[in-house]
């Protein structure tokens, strides 16, 4: 998945992408995390800030580039 | 390539989400991670582990496994390759063993002379697959062996058992020469012709035999006495007759083709056989040719002759002669080598409501001579 999605990005030249599962958000090349707590995170995107609120929020996988967060999502708010 | 060396790490603390800030600002990427117990678990590299003991001095990381290949490796021992091996070994030692000869023949006799042949070839339970060179000569050997009882052998190595498969040999039984025999007439009729390979002629061409006369005497006489007895052989051919009766109807059918014809396709299940396409003939025949299995299914090539029927009555001549035409078929059917019509002549020919009734009387050549044993006494001397 991660390697299609890779490559799917690769070809279609996208910026970064956000996926939004059940209790999931994976969010690919964000440039900064500004803050992370179990109740809220705040990402730098390229061209906006991602602000996620929940509960229980948990960094599962960290990368670079990628970040995928478990836990009750609330809110997803972006600010440009 | 080189594998990535991905190891577990844990590190007892209450703020999982402000270690993992840490590990991000020191560069350190975490493939997976596991909160439980106050301990967060870490998936990462194994030179960002020696990194971050040394760059995050204010927690404390416990190595705690190895992952994918590496973990694999750190689980073989010597003691764990030894016993693997010898696993090896013993299942590629025990699939070279036959644990079942199973020989398929309906002939309970044929399976039990096959299977000791077999044993005594060292083809048993228990014994080592051959190669193929050994299981042909122990072929060759097992029908030399029993070229009476056996045509045909085939063993076939199916995982760790041998399905034999023979086909018997059926030798022809000639018939037993009968001790003492005369040829005499199975029928009354008068002597057309006569060939004798052994015995005494008793009769001669265009004499009338009533049935049951010796015709081919088995006793050899000379002047009146008896001199020797055999089995009389030989074929005598005589004018025999027969009255029958054919009764047919008075309407017919007759099914032409028309030269019309068309493909279509057709399966056969179990159930029986489907066309696969509608027929565009009202009327046909079909002859069909296989065009390969698949599972339980047979598919054939159909050709489809358009047909026609065309009915019509008989005359009393048209209907006598048809009736001809079915006795004649009936006589010959019967017939045996040299056996012939030598006359036909109808007698009496009638028409009714619905049939023709025609008495037919035959003149017809045909061996009348069979074979009848006799015995004969023998004197006891002094009696």
């Amino acid at each position: 998945m991660h390697l299609y999605k890779t490559m799917k990005n690769f070809l279609m030249d996208f910026d970064y992408y956000i996926d939004l599962y059940e209790n999931k958000i994976h969010v690919f090349n964000y440039t900064d995390i500004l803050k992370l707590t179990d109740e809220e995170v705040l990402l730098a995107m390229p061209l906006f800030t991602l602000h996620l609120k929940g509960n229980q929020l948990r960094v599962k996988q960290l990368e670079k580039r990628e970040i995928l967060l478990e836990g009750m999502i609330e809110q997803v708010n972006f600010k440009r | 390539m080189k594998l990535n060396h991905f190891i577990y790490a844990k590190c007892k603390t209450i703020h999982p989400n402000r270690l993992l800030l840490k590990l991000y600002k020191n560069k350190i990427n975490v493939y997976d991670s596991v909160y439980q117990k106050e301990e967060l678990y870490l998936k990462i590299k194994k030179e960002d582990y020696e990194r971050l003991k040394k760059e995050i001095v204010t927690q404390k990381f416990v190595y705690v496994s190895e992952t994918g290949f590496f973990k694999i490796k750190q689980n073989l021992t010597p003691l764990r390759i030894l016993i693997l091996v010898c696993f090896l070994l013993f299942t590629n030692f025990f699939s070279q063993v036959i644990v079942k000869v199973e020989v398929i023949h309906s002939n309970k006799e044929i399976r039990a002379l096959v299977s000791k042949a077999l044993e005594s070839e060292g083809i048993h339970i228990w014994s080592f697959k051959k190669d193929y060179n050994t299981l042909q000569e122990s072929k060759q050997k097992i029908l030399a062996m029993h070229k009476n009882e056996l045509e045909w052998i085939e063993i076939e190595n199916v995982g760790m058992k041998y399905i034999v498969r023979i086909e018997e040999r059926i030798l022809k039984e000639f018939p037993e020469e009968k001790n003492y025999c005369h040829i005499v007439a199975s029928k009354s009729g008068i002597i057309e012709s006569i060939m004798s390979t052994k015995g005494e002629i008793l009769v001669h061409e265009g004499q009338y035999v009533a049935e049951g006369e010796p015709l081919i005497s088995g006793e050899i006489k000379w002047n009146e006495e008896v001199k020797d007895n055999v089995c009389a052989s030989g074929s005598v051919y005589a004018e025999v007759w027969y009255e029958t009766n054919v009764s047919l109807p008075k309407d017919y059918e007759v099914i032409d083709k028309t030269g019309k014809k068309r493909w279509n396709f057709s399966v056969e299940t179990e159930s029986g056989k489907y066309k696969i396409f509608k027929s565009r003939l009202k009327n046909y025949e079909t002859e069909s040719k296989m065009l390969f299995h698949f599972f339980n299914f047979t598919f054939y090539w159909d050709t489809e002759y358009e047909t026609t029927k065309t009915s019509g009555t008989y005359t009393l001549e048209s209907g006598t002669q048809k009736a001809l035409e079915l006795a004649d078929e009936k006589i010959k059917a019967k017939f045996l080598e040299n056996e012939q019509i030598k006359l036909r002549k109808v007698l009496k020919n009638t028409i009714n409501d619905s049939t023709i009734d025609v008495e037919i009387f035959y003149s017809v050549i045909e061996n009348i001579g069979i074979s009848k044993e006799y015995t004969i006494a023998i004197e006891k001397e002094g009696s």
